[in-house]
């Protein structure tokens, strides 16, 4: 298969990773094989890339909002089967009986093991994944529209969750990229007052995307043209309507 | 305050005053599967729309560069098989 490897992190101006081929990876057991449609890029694709976070794999293939279609499984596979429309994300297994686990708290059990990090993902034709560890993808969202959500939207998801946000309540976004697009369509279904901060006017294009929708003309990015009406000076906070 | 970030920069002081109160400042480490599964079946019913950019697999190098550089605007996203 074709994958991008990267061998030696550095930094992302050097172009580390390699698109080569590599051995069509084979499941085994519990796993089953992805033929991958589409993949998200995160920021944590970036720090392990860059080696912000300590290599786990060499070479290793990031990825981590992997969506496609299970074309093979393991001989342990008992629910899930070839034609099946999955995503695989950045948990990709737990130890199931740690303290952590058993508690209802996996996502720090200390021997995880993290998706396009300590193994393989989804910079490839084909990933591998426990049965247990990939989502079914709802109907009618498109493969690449359903990879970000795989990570920006589930972690943000979380966040939303730990904050302690509740409907009526008021909830600020510092910075707004990936996962705060998503999280912003949650916190208006739960009935929440939302602003952001951020570091400058091309980070509001993103809002105003999420406020007028995909067909309403983007704010120019600065430089280029006069900065949007509704944009604030760096380090306000803007109220999204 | 929750922070979603697996990797940050130092956190600079800040005045006391700022956390007494008992406010919260707490990072978000991963996610458990019961989020995941809760996340997507409301994402589903909200539902939720992502804006993305789109990346042949090959431009991945590509693809991070730019949100290294904040030039995405929503999620990167590399296309592998079509079809």
């Amino acid at each position: 298969m074709k994958a991008c490897l990267l061998d030696s992190p550095s930094p992302i101006e050097t172009n580390p990773l390699a698109l080569r081929d590599a051995p069509d990876p084979e499941p085994a057991g519990d796993q089953v094989r992805v033929r991958v449609r589409a993949c998200g890029v995160c920021r944590t694709d970036l720090h392990v890339v860059e080696g912000e976070l300590e290599p786990r794999k060499s070479p290793v293939i990031p990825g981590h909002q992997v969506v496609g279609t299970i074309d093979k499984v393991g001989d342990r596979v008992t629910r899930l089967r070839a034609g099946d429309r999955v995503g695989i994300p950045w948990l990709h297994r737990t130890c199931g009986v740690c303290d952590y686990c058993r508690a209802g708290r996996e996502n720090l059990c200390e021997q995880a093991s993290f998706t396009g990090y300590v193994v393989d993902g989804g910079y490839a034709e084909y990933a591998l994944a426990p049965e247990d560890f990939v989502y079914p993808i709802p109907a009618g969202v498109a493969d690449e529209q359903a990879a970000p959500l795989l990570c920006a939207g589930i972690i943000g998801f979380r966040s939303l969750r730990l904050s302690g946000i509740t409907p009526g309540g008021r909830l600020g976004f510092y910075g707004f990229g990936a996962a705060a697009h998503v999280a912003i369509q949650v916190a208006r279904h739960w009935k929440v007052e939302v602003y952001a901060l951020t570091r400058d006017v091309r980070h509001q294009r993103l809002w105003s995307w999420v406020r007028c929708g995909p067909a309403a003309p983007l704010p120019s990015l600065p430089g280029s043209s006069t900065p949007p009406s509704s944009s604030r000076p760096q380090g306000s906070w803007c109220p999204l309507p | 305050m929750a922070l979603a970030g697996i990797h940050m920069s130092p956190i600079p002081p800040l005045d006391y005053s700022l956390l007494y109160h008992e406010r919260v400042i707490r990072s978000v480490a991963n996610n458990t599967r019961q989020d995941g599964q809760d996340f997507l079946r409301l994402a589903a019913e909200i539902p939720i729309r992502t804006e993305i950019e789109v990346f042949p697999l090959g431009d991945a190098n590509r693809a991070l560069n730019a949100l290294k550089n904040d030039a995405i605007r929503g999620a990167a996203v590399l296309r592998v098989f079509q079809g």
